[in-house]
């Protein structure tokens, strides 16, 4: 890790940690903003964000503030980073963040658009279970525009981690982007891919919910019955 | 990002609860009591310098709070309202003119908000999981997003005794905006919005104002405190009612050569010396 982001990491896990108080927080919070006043110091910071490769360089708590900084600020952190991090952690928020920060470091570039799809089916590609069994199920091109040609990516079965992609599955619908929908949709249309009880945990999330309810759960992912 | 898991009846019902500042209640409050739009928050004594002269208010990014990432102040009418947060009252002016209002103060704001966020596909990770707390933060940032709610008013969840009234006293989780170009494809909207995390544009002229001679404790058994009890003014009011009590101000006191020797006559009488910051 570079300097000023270690001398920067003791107040980010503070920040996130959910472990410290309230007042903590804020105090940790404000004395980073501060730091990050400095012209100087925050384009130093921002580089050294940008420049993060490994997962293992912050904790969890510490990529948390990180990610929502990077997505406010419209920084470019490394995919291959990014897809590590949603393929390793088991909270649905974190894997959001994660999201959110490749979909909003792409924004205003009219055409990153199909680089964000073609980088979700590659992070969902990892969770591919059965390489074997792969079926190019999605063509739909209505909701993203994203390319004819859906490229899982390599599929991983050794890396395979039936809850992760329940997170991952769940992260994409929270993110809401239509990238992330259609991805999603395809996980849940080739959840034998992914995890046998991904198709379970939907629908019984589905008989949960009121009827109008349901209704636009099904309509906000287009699978209108 | 007109995405939405909620029924188009919750939908609009949320939507009609929001309302023009001018339009709410604690709108209603300042105009009877004919006080300007001033907000107070409590801060720890170190941060008096930085706003000895008008600086931006910090915006809460903690997943600790109550309505996600904010900037939490009192309004001035409600001025000891949360006063267990800091001996230092730091004032800032705000111009509501143009805020949507979320007003959960009441039952209706809060079941909807409920009803909100049990339609959310991370409903789950929120009481399924020990990952609730970050769950928390990211549906309540999500709520005001997708809503465009510029500040929350809600009631106090936690209490310093004897200044705060749960019953009548408004908080305010006031949002500040980013707002960057989006994605042209496929959303067909020019812009998206985010919340920002520095410091509030809103609240940018916050000033070190009230000095408060209490302090209270924020835990208990390592958890929030619910009702933060008065650490000194209990064990204070004795003496006081009794006339026993005996000030002098700081100044004067550092330049006392009787100081000492008050010192060990209120001791011995049972009684304490209260060196205060002259006013």
């Amino acid at each position: 890790m570079t300097s000023l982001l270690s001398i920067a990491s003791g107040f980010l896990e503070q920040l996130a940690s959910p472990r410290v108080s309230r007042a903590e927080h804020d105090a940790a919070s404000e004395r980073l903003a501060l730091l990050l006043t400095d012209e100087r110091v925050r384009a130093r910071f921002e580089t050294e964000v940008t420049s993060l490769s490994e997962p293992d360089e912050l904790s969890a708590e510490s990529w948390y503030w990180v990610l929502g900084y990077v997505a406010a600020n419209r920084l470019e952190l490394n995919p291959d980073l990014l897809s590590q991090l949603c393929l390793r952690w088991p909270s649905t928020s974190l894997v959001v963040r994660a999201i959110n920060a490749r979909i909003q470091s792409a924004e205003g570039d009219d055409s990153s658009v199909d680089s964000v799809v073609t980088w979700l089916a590659a992070v969902v590609g990892q969770l591919r279970v059965n390489p074997a069994e792969q079926e190019d199920r999605v063509t739909s091109d209505d909701a993203v525009g994203q390319p004819d040609t859906f490229d899982p990516g390599e599929p991983t079965s050794r890396e395979f981690h039936s809850q992760q992609a329940e997170i991952v599955f769940w992260a994409l619908l929270a993110v809401g982007h239509p990238a992330a929908l259609v991805t999603a949709r395809t996980m849940l249309l080739d959840s034998e891919q992914f995890n046998a009880s991904l198709q379970d945990a939907w629908s019984e999330r589905l008989e949960l919910l009121d009827p109008a309810t349901r209704e636009a759960w099904l309509r906000t992912v287009g699978l209108q019955r | 990002m007109t995405v939405s898991w909620v029924s188009s009846e919750v939908d609009d019902q949320i939507r009609g609860h929001l309302v023009p500042f001018g339009s709410c209640r604690l709108a209603r409050e300042f105009e009877q009591r004919g006080v300007d739009h001033l907000v107070i928050k409590y801060v720890d004594s170190r941060w008096a310098g930085r706003y000895a002269t008008p600086s931006a208010l910090k915006i809460s990014d903690s997943p600790l709070q109550t309505w996600g990432t904010a900037t939490y102040v009192t309004p001035i009418i409600y001025p000891l309202s949360t006063a267990l947060y800091g001996r230092i009252g730091l004032v800032a002016p705000f111009d509501p003119s143009d805020w949507t209002v979320f007003d959960a103060t009441g039952p209706v704001g809060r079941t909807l908000y409920q009803r909100w966020a049990r339609s959310q596909p991370t409903f789950d990770q929120l009481v399924l999981t020990v990952h609730s707390t970050l769950a928390n933060q990211e549906l309540r940032n999500s709520f005001r997003i997708e809503y465009g709610i510029d500040c929350v008013l809600f009631p106090p969840d936690q209490e310093a005794h004897l200044h705060t009234d749960t019953t009548r006293h408004t908080w305010m989780a006031v949002s500040d905006w980013i707002t960057h170009p989006a994605l042209k494809e496929p959303t067909g909207e020019s812009e998206s919005r985010g919340l920002d995390t520095g410091f509030s544009r809103r609240l940018g002229h916050a000033r070190f104002t009230v000095l408060v001679d209490e302090d209270f404790d924020l835990s208990a058994d390592s958890l929030p405190v619910s009702i933060a009890p008065r650490l000194i003014e209990p064990f204070t009011n004795p003496f006081v009612r009794a006339g026993q009590a005996r000030g002098q101000g700081i100044m004067s006191a550092r330049r006392s050569r009787r100081l000492p020797a008050d010192i060990a006559d209120a001791y011995h009488h049972g009684s304490y010396v209260h060196l205060y910051l002259e006013p």
